[in-house]
């Protein structure tokens, strides 16, 4: 123990160094996360707000940025096309996620009841894939599929006589396959999450309520269920956020089209502020689905604040 | 042994039903569902590597081919002769230097926010700073797009990592907060009783045991800033393009470059399968900030 008492005379050094080291070390490592966030959204989003009021326009010189009140909020809320993509979204993020969480809690029970060792490895691993790649790629990917003249699919449903629909190029189907897109690449994300739930559940409950003599239905009903709410809750609501954020699938499948019919509102947001430069309208609209986003950022906030109660959601 | 008691062998090991036709049709069941998952999950990639080693006029024939008739590489040496090399060039660049600056400025304020949040702002501000992360993108390229501009620092890579922090800071954050409160303060005191500071104790002793959640971290946040889209469709347009750029303006008007824009996505999936691979479930800790533990 010498040397540790060494180090002990090194370090009852005083003055600043010291204050820094022992004292104020969490100040001191948060400061910098803190100062960039502040600089990279914080005061970003508040120039946004004041521009959301004006009239600022990057290809109109003469409007550079006079207040015009909310102006810009009636517009939006007026116009057909905000609405829209507003539906557009709901309907993508409704339906996306809904399918998604269906498909992902029947598979990830399936994996948790019936396989086993390799097999669960295996699937685990291949299912990580796609949900691991860019989300542009992933919509590129069902691009070729859904090619009309000449992708496989067509091809598959040509040869058993279903007809060759055309997935991307009608106002009707247009989302749906984008969302079919989504589907594929984010389903392993709730099979991966509901799994890795199921399995920290306790098999004494399970051994329990065979004692009991509970049929599946009941042990599913009595026992998954309310010990898997907190990774439901968790896994629905990134899911939606993450759905509601992003616009790259539909970018690459369709770019909003044919028409609006796919336009997903944050690219219709995107198209305001990149394509027709009008600023203020733009940041109108980024802060009324900032009000959405918040909202739902609340509702899973308050869902893990709630698990940290104890030590884990799960 | 039968077939069916063979398969059953090899997928599941040893089972403790004894061999009977209602376990034959369970195998059976849970086989042809488990390659339906496998089929579904994997077709799509196939098809993909399918098409990036066709020649072009074959990746527009019908009925198309499920194995390339003609073989070739040509794809991939046109693509990174072409625009592929520099694009994958600027990925690497890019989100190699925002991850190791998201890091560098994340860890210790997870650090912080699992030991002393109190000194910080508390809980809420941590929790205010992962509902950053919650934003939808276009909401924060709007105003940073015009402040770049003002300052010409569109299309650089210092712009690029920059502008990746805000959504990987908070990431950083919320996970190394998580992985930190893992760890037991007691560890920590017993090296201060030995005349470590804060500082060294955090270096020699924290730093170490929480190696697998950096790890962890790490590689979700570099998937993150390697797949990243909007920022750079919106702020990039030669010097400093990304990958993901480049892909919907190949496949964009009339000459479509099937298997070019095949192959780069192809080479733009190996690190992201390589990572997989080693993540296993580590990945969904990440996935699920924190909040399910594999």
């Amino acid at each position: 123990m010498a040397s540790s008492s060494d180090d002990t005379q090194a370090h009852r050094s005083t003055g600043l160094s010291s204050y820094v080291r022992n004292e104020h070390l969490e100040y001191w490592f948060a400061i910098p996360a803190l100062l960039i966030l502040l600089a990279l959204v914080i005061f970003p989003m508040l120039w946004s707000l004041w521009t959301s009021f004006t009239d600022l326009n990057l290809s109109v010189a003469t409007r550079n940025g006079a207040f015009v009140g909310l102006a810009n909020y009636a517009d939006l809320l007026t116009s057909e096309r905000f609405w829209t993509t507003i539906g557009n979204t709901a309907y993508y993020v409704g339906f996306g996620v809904a399918i998604e969480f269906t498909l992902g809690f029947a598979i990830a029970l399936f994996m948790a009841n019936y396989t086993r060792g390799r097999v669960t490895t295996v699937l685990f691993t291949l299912l990580l894939l796609p949900m691991m790649m860019a989300p542009i790629v992933a919509g590129l990917i069902w691009r070729l599929l859904f090619q009309e003249s000449f992708g496989p699919i067509n091809y598959l449903l040509g040869a058993v006589g279903v007809g060759q629909p055309p997935w991307l190029s009608s106002t009707a189907m247009s989302l749906n396959s984008v969302l079919i897109a989504d589907i594929w690449q984010w389903t392993p994300f709730m099979i991966l999450i509901l799994y890795t739930g199921r399995l920290s559940i306790s098999e004494d409950l399970y051994e329990a309520a065979r004692i009991d003599g509970a049929d599946r239905w009941f042990t599913f009903r009595h026992v998954t269920l309310p010990q898997m709410k907190g990774v439901i809750a968790i896994a629905i609501l990134l899911r939606a956020m993450d759905a509601f954020k992003f616009f790259d699938k539909m970018f690459v499948m369709t770019g909003g089209g044919p028409g609006t019919s796919s336009e997903l509102a944050t690219y219709y947001n995107y198209l305001l502020g990149f394509d027709s430069f009008s600023m203020g309208k733009a940041t109108a609209m980024s802060w009324l689905l900032l009000l959405f986003a918040v909202v739902l950022a609340n509702v899973f906030l308050s869902v893990l604040e709630r698990g940290e109660g104890g030590d884990r959601v799960v | 042994m039968s077939v069916v008691e063979w398969t059953r062998h090899r997928l599941f090991g040893a089972t403790e039903d004894p061999v009977s036709l209602r376990g034959a049709f369970r195998t059976i069941g849970v086989t042809s569902l488990v390659s339906v998952i496998l089929v579904t999950t994997l077709f799509p990639l196939y098809w993909t590597v399918n098409t990036s080693f066709k020649p072009a006029p074959e990746t527009q024939t019908f009925p198309p081919t499920f194995v390339p008739e003609t073989f070739t590489v040509s794809p991939y040496v046109d693509i990174l002769t072409g625009a592929g090399s520099s694009v994958l060039v600027n990925s690497v660049i890019v989100s190699v230097g925002a991850t190791a600056i998201a890091m560098l400025i994340g860890v210790p304020a997870g650090y912080a926010y699992a030991r002393n949040p109190g000194k910080v702002g508390g809980k809420h501000l941590a929790f205010w700073i992962l509902s950053l992360r919650m934003f939808p993108p276009i909401a924060p390229i709007l105003p940073l797009f015009f402040m770049f501009r003002q300052v010409g620092m569109i299309d650089t890579y210092p712009t690029m990592m920059l502008l990746y922090l805000t959504f990987n800071v908070p990431l950083v954050v919320w996970l190394m907060r998580s992985f930190f409160q893992d760890i037991p303060q007691a560890v920590e005191e017993a090296a201060i009783m030995d005349g470590y500071s804060r500082l060294e104790a955090f270096f020699k002793v924290s730093l170490p045991l929480v190696s697998p959640g950096i790890v962890t971290t790490t590689l979700l946040v570099w998937i993150f800033s390697w797949n990243e889209f909007q920022f750079a469709l919106v702020f990039t347009r030669n010097a400093a393009q990304t990958y993901p750029v480049i892909i919907p303006s190949l496949v964009g008007g009339h000459a479509t470059l099937w298997n070019q824009v095949a192959a780069l996505s192809v080479l733009a999936m190996i690190p992201i399968i390589v990572i997989s691979l080693l993540m296993q479930k580590r990945l969904v800790r990440g996935l699920t900030l924190g909040a399910v533990k594999g």
